[in-house]
């Protein structure tokens, strides 16, 4: 059973703000979902392995060279001095 | 008979009209703007158009292009791509407030590989925001309405994508299919939408929502309109470790392949919760098809049934992640604040709508302590079930016959507050995704209350050649 209480401690983990009606209407939205999503529970699964993905990725490896490419800190939008610019962290 | 427009034909016909010199290139564009000023205002497929660029590009192909012989397949054809689709200096936005500004720098492999083939992207389509529905209403630029009947949405996620083909507003389009995106609105809208298989498609540009599950796809008029798209946008890209490394065929269609074929029909498909009008329509082209092609079989898919579970705790997984991005610190919206965790957190709760929260939230305590293993990790087991299903199944048979979906389109807010209902909507396009193959679906015949239909044909992993010469087929069959 989720409770508000569960689903605002989830909110802050996924750093969403929610408001008060938000956080109450998706808790029974939710709380409906994840209910439908318990039928795969009861599967017998001892001997499955988790399939993480269609395809068995290899890591390439590439010669390190440079390669031209702009600088990351040309697409910020929220620069100053070439600094991402944030309010401040520490007090 | 009234000449159609030239925006009407096919990628091959128009193609063929250029090469024979009964066309210039300007005349398809202009064909095609005209019908976009004529249709979107109503029905809102793009988000942005890139007219003038169009029309440039298309005079100097008319001016440059001398050799017609050797003239590329997608040469001056105007196609549309998905604006969660990376296209270079134009704005990427997604559907979402949070990104409504945002100018990618780069193309799309999928992108940068239909210009080299010669196509004109024409504009951006509209979406369900970050691609995470079934009806293209949760656009943060509005919903878009089915070309067919206005009052009814055109699936989605790639509403819009699919909505501007049916209207010819585009010959051709690029979507996305993580879930079905792309088959589920070919389907409500008349047109044929190709999932390739996943890894045959680059990733790259395509912008991550559930990256296990996420493949770029191709909408047209006709399944060979999709394979021409297929063939340009397919092949290994260094920028994508997870596309396969092997060559890619280029594929002709030809129905007359499916004499040699085994075709699979599983038992479980005409269960409770399909349409009976759809399940009469797809029963009645399987009988059809038996006319050409003697070799029709039942198979079971018997953990398909769990397909919507595992699915959306996957994606919903995926996305919590992939959405971790967007928290106003380095693009995209920013709601300022005087401290950095209420940045975050305002930024997120102004920029995506309800439907991504919503995700998101699932997603994030799917992912929990304590709730992994009961969740996520569960799903992944039946993912491989799901897999083991279709292996087993393609044993027996070249190809699998099923509905694309089990309801037929409904009206613009019908919806819209009950997304479980939304969600099971998705039972039958899911499969492919979560096994990694290849699918498509093709219109079939019109329900008795004229609703369109659309019929999905799923191959093995990298199988588009044997689907797509199926549904050339089935629509042969249904002309």
């Amino acid at each position: 059973m989720l409770t508000q209480i569960d689903l605002e401690k989830v909110a802050k983990l996924a750093k969403l703000g929610l408001t008060l009606e938000e956080s109450s209407r998706l808790t029974g939205e939710i709380e409906k979902i994840i209910s439908y999503f318990q039928q795969i529970k009861h599967l017998n699964l001892y001997d499955v392995t988790p399939m993480t993905h269609a395809v068995s990725i290899v890591l390439p490896l590439r010669y390190d060279e440079i390669r031209p490419t702009k600088c990351l800190v040309e697409y910020l939008s929220y620069k100053k001095f070439n600094y991402i610019f944030v309010p401040a962290v520490l007090e | 008979m009234i000449n159609p427009d030239l925006c009407d034909l096919t990628i091959s016909v128009l193609h063929n009209k250029i090469k024979n010199r009964e066309i210039k290139f300007s005349d398809i564009i202009f064909s095609v703007i005209k019908r976009v000023k004529s249709e979107d205002q109503k029905i809102n497929g793009y988000i942005s158009i890139f007219e003038e660029d169009a029309i440039n590009q298309a005079v100097d192909l008319d001016k440059t292009i001398k050799n017609f012989e050797q003239l590329k397949p997608l040469s001056g054809i105007p196609i549309a791509v998905k604006d969660n689709i990376c296209v270079k200096d134009k704005l990427t936005t997604c559907g979402s407030k949070i990104l409504a500004n945002f100018i990618s720098p780069y193309d799309a492999t999928a992108v940068a590989k239909l210009k080299v083939a010669g196509a004109i992207i024409i504009g951006k389509t509209n979406l369900d925001e970050f691609a995470m529905g079934s009806s293209t209403e949760t656009s943060y630029f509005g919903p878009t309405s089915n070309p067919i009947d206005n009052r009814y949405v055109p699936g989605g996620s790639s509403g819009g994508s699919a909505a501007v083909v049916k209207y010819s507003g585009a010959i051709g389009a690029l979507g996305s299919d993580t879930g079905g995106s792309v088959r589920h609105p070919a389907a409500f809208c008349g047109v044929a939408g190709l999932k390739p298989t996943y890894g045959r498609v680059s990733r790259y540009g395509l912008v991550a929502f559930a990256s296990s599950l996420d493949c770029v796809g191709a909408l047209g008029k006709t399944a060979e309109d999709t394979a021409i798209i297929f063939n340009a946008i397919a092949g290994y890209d260094e920028m994508d470790a997870t596309t396969i490394n092997t060559p890619v065929k280029n594929i002709s269609v030809d129905s007359n392949a499916i004499k040699k074929y085994t075709i699979g029909i599983p038992k479980e498909v005409f269960a409770e919760g399909l349409d009976g009008r759809i399940a009469k329509v797809i029963e009645d082209t399987i009988n059809n098809l038996r006319k050409r092609c003697r070799n029709v079989k039942e198979v079971s898919l018997p953990n398909t049934k769990y397909a919507v579970a595992t699915y959306y705790l996957i994606c919903m997984a995926e996305a919590s992640s992939n959405l971790a991005r967007y928290d106003g610190v380095k693009y995209g919206l920013r709601v300022s604040s005087s401290e950095l965790k209420d940045l975050y957190a305002q930024t997120r709760d102004e920029g995506f709508n309800t439907e991504v929260k919503r995700r998101i939230l699932i997603g994030t305590y799917g992912l929990s302590k304590g709730y992994y293993d009961e969740y996520y990790g569960t799903a992944q087991k039946v993912r491989n079930l799901i897999k083991q299903d279709f292996d087993q199944a393609f044993k027996d048979c070249d190809v699998i016959i099923t509905p694309t979906t089990p309801v037929l389109p409904f009206k613009l807010g019908e919806q819209i507050s009950d997304p479980l209902a939304m969600y099971l909507g998705d039972i039958f396009t899911t499969p492919a995704n979560l096994a990694g193959i290849t699918a498509i679906s093709v219109p079939a015949p019109l329900t008795i209350d004229n609703f369109p239909v659309g019929i999905q044909i799923t191959g093995p992993a990298l199988g588009e050649e044997q689907i797509l010469n199926t549904a050339k087929a089935i629509e042969e069959i249904n002309e």
